[in-house]
């Protein structure tokens, strides 16, 4: 059976004013300002792990309108960006 | 010496304070107690007009902060004479010369309560209140906040702090630590000419922030030093000349991103800083403030209070 890549977050703190999410990193000690779709992936991900696929559906709901190789295109962007700034773990 | 009860600073005569500061006044500033030890001269008249209303303490309280005053060494007692702070017979900075005594008395207890008082959240902001609500000022040098808090406070607004706002991590208040506020270059004039009526301190030249000056703080303002306030508003203020009298809203992530770079202990704190900040800034309306008339400022700040 294949196993299936789920992506989490860990130690981190979330705050949302309208459109936009502050997200304290405890391990670094970072702070970050994020877009309200960021934010929002990111704060759904502190509270429970999601796979690639939640996370398309997630983002479907967002972008109604998005071809899905641009939702797959924003996620990929998404994932490289925040696995980066190690806010973004894979398992 | 007994300290009476509720005794203050102003009622030793100058002589009983030369003496006292030789041996050890203690007095409350705010949340802290202060011990100051000192030979130093010059620092007596400093201490007698500027901190006159503080509250001498009891015999054997417990003391937050060991201060001395002193020459670095015999030889800087008597050729170029300097002066160190010592907290705790530690000395953090470089001497200065003698002349500057008073102005490293106030720098030193700002590096006292700022790099030890990890109960607070502490931004490097002017603080006031008026009708209940406290105005957070938060700036860098040069940005106009302690000559804004010198003339709201001259003009009834309760001085909280110029330099320093404790912001309890355990309840979300803040903690006034009212102190004389301290005035660099142009701005000294500025306050004086607006206001003949205030008390400074000796106005010191060729500093490291170049003239600086101390205004004594309001009697009242000191009276209720154990008295925290509520924070209503976090206003960026920026003097520039000739600009116009602008308040502009700040959306809260931004106001927060700044303020944690205004803080001087928000990497200590932790999560626990980013707890309390987030918590402030939720509670206040934000603002950047652009300013050069300070009677259209202070019109507009009584506005905001009402």
């Amino acid at each position: 059976m294949a196993q299936v890549t789920t992506f989490t977050t860990t130690n981190i703190r979330c705050v949302q004013w309208h459109d936009d999410y502050v997200i304290y990193d405890q391990l670094s000690g970072d702070t970050h300002v994020l877009d309200e779709v960021s934010g929002g992936l990111i704060c759904a991900l502190s509270k429970q792990a999601l796979s690639r696929i939640e996370l398309l559906v997630t983002l479907t709901a967002l972008f109604v309108e998005a071809t899905e190789p641009e939702l797959e295109s924003y996620l990929d962007g998404f994932v490289e960006k925040f696995e980066l700034l190690g806010l973004l773990v894979s398992e | 010496m007994n300290n009476k009860p509720n005794s203050h600073i102003a009622s030793l005569s100058k002589s009983q304070l030369e003496q006292t500061i030789n041996k050890g006044l203690d007095f409350r500033v705010g949340q802290f107690n202060v011990r100051l030890i000192s030979p130093v001269k010059q620092l007596v008249p400093h201490i007698q007009h500027l901190y006159g209303a503080y509250d001498l303490l009891a015999n054997e309280s417990f003391i937050d902060f060991h201060v001395q005053i002193r020459a670095p060494s015999i030889l800087r007692r008597y050729i170029r004479p300097q002066v160190s702070f010592f907290l705790d017979g530690y000395a953090p900075f470089k001497p200065l010369p003698y002349l500057q005594a008073s102005a490293l008395f106030e720098w030193g207890l700002n590096w006292c309560i700022a790099s030890h008082a990890n109960e607070y959240l502490i931004i490097h902001a002017a603080v006031v209140e008026r009708n209940g609500q406290a105005f957070i000022l938060p700036g860098t040098p040069g940005s106009g906040k302690s000559t804004l808090c010198a003339a709201l406070v001259s003009n009834g607004w309760r001085l909280l702090s110029d330099e320093m706002t404790l912001l309890s991590t355990y309840d979300g208040k803040i903690y006034p630590v009212p102190r004389p506020i301290n005035l660099k270059n142009q701005s000294i004039a500025v306050i004086k000419k607006r206001s003949p009526e205030l008390v400074f301190g000796q106005i010191v030249n060729d500093t490291a922030k170049g003239t600086v000056g101390h205004l004594c703080p309001p009697a009242l303002s000191v009276q209720l030093g154990s008295s925290p306030a509520l924070a209503a508003k976090l206003i960026f203020p920026k003097y520039k000349q000739d600009a116009e009298t602008q308040l502009t809203p700040l959306s809260k992530s931004k106001a927060l991103l700044r303020a944690a770079g205004d803080c001087f202990n928000y990497n200590i704190l932790g999560v626990q800083g980013f707890d309390s900040l987030a918590e402030l800034i939720e509670q206040c309306a934000c603002y950047e403030f652009h300013y050069s008339n300070l009677d259209e400022a202070l019109a507009l700040f009584t506005e905001l209070s009402n």
